[in-house]
């Protein structure tokens, strides 16, 4: 997607009373393309499936009123940034409860229903740093570049993480089988 | 696969078992949500710039009103010779009564009524006067 000229039209047709025609296509089409990712980055972040979806919507709507100057270098990952930044600025204000997975249960198969509940209380037990880069790796399908840019880490720190935490979930995910 | 025991697959297999569940996804309604949201006001100037119109401004509003009192000076002294000094002191004179009631300050004004510098003038009001404070 060109974001750059998408966000100077978004930006000149930008009105107190509202979005024009051409600004609202282009504001979907950024929608489209990254509100699912940034909601299930959220969830990671947050218990509240409620408060993920605010998330989404500040971040879209703070990229409308950006004043910074200059462009945005990767749209991508400047989005996971911010929602990263609202989410643990929230995080702090509320209590914490176990989030849940990027996994959703409902739609789930009958054959894939065990697995993705016991996914579900195995991903709460893994740290934050570990449940980011496994959410971002698994779900989204970001490189390990990708995900070092959004957490400000090295990509060799995300892919370190990833191991480790993929490790424990196949530990955890194991118990859970043989408990079974 | 999920039927395979979990124990069993590769870590390749087990990355391709999580990865095919399905994905959760915001609701609907925030879409629309996020789409009708009014967005804020288009940029405002550069805050460097403010200042700059203040100053512009300030300047504009001085030379308007330094304009507008030669105008009003050029009305008086141009082509309009002051009246005679004996005139003015006579003038004095003339009102010394007014300041003998309480008003240590007050002077009469001695300009010409008209464009060509004419001491009549000046008598006529000074009659005018003269007879008003005999209550003429």
């Amino acid at each position: 997607m060109e974001t750059s000229g998408v966000l100077h039209r978004l930006r000149a047709q930008a009105r107190p009373q509202g979005v024009g025609e051409e600004a609202r296509a282009d504001l979907a089409s950024l929608y489209d393309a990254y509100a699912g990712p940034l909601y299930r980055y959220g969830l990671t972040l947050l218990s509240d499936p409620d408060q993920a979806e605010d998330i989404v919507q500040d971040v879209f709507l703070g990229l409308l009123r950006r004043q910074a100057p200059g462009p945005i270098d990767d749209l991508r990952a400047y989005l996971f940034r911010a929602a990263r930044n609202a989410a643990l600025h929230a995080r702090r204000r509320e209590d914490r409860q176990p989030p849940p997975s990027w996994v959703s249960v409902e739609a789930c198969t009958p054959s894939q229903r065990d697995l993705a509940l016991d996914l579900q209380k195995a991903f709460a037990q893994l740290p934050l740093a570990q449940r980011e880069v496994v959410s971002l790796k698994l779900a989204e399908d970001l490189t390990f570049r990708e995900i070092a840019q959004i957490l400000h880490i090295s990509a060799n720190t995300a892919a370190s993480r990833y191991r480790l935490a993929l490790s424990r979930l196949r530990q955890l995910l194991k118990g859970s089988a043989d408990d079974a | 696969m999920p039927d395979r025991p979990r124990r069993d697959l590769t870590d390749e297999q087990f990355e391709h078992l999580l990865r095919g569940l399905p994905r959760r996804e915001p609701r609907p309604e925030l879409r629309e949500r996020v789409l009708s949201h009014q967005l804020p006001p288009a940029r405002r100037p550069h805050l460097v710039f403010r200042p700059a119109f203040g100053v512009a401004a300030l300047a504009l509003l001085l030379l308007a009103d330094l304009a507008a009192m030669r105008s009003q000076d050029s009305g008086y002294s141009p082509g309009r010779a002051a009246p005679p000094a004996a005139v003015t002191a006579q003038a004095d004179d003339d009102t010394s009564w007014l300041r003998e009631l309480g008003f240590p300050r007050l002077r009469l004004a001695a300009l010409p009524a008209s464009d060509q510098p004419n001491p009549d003038s000046y008598l006529a009001l000074r009659n005018r006067l003269l007879q008003g404070a005999n209550g003429g």
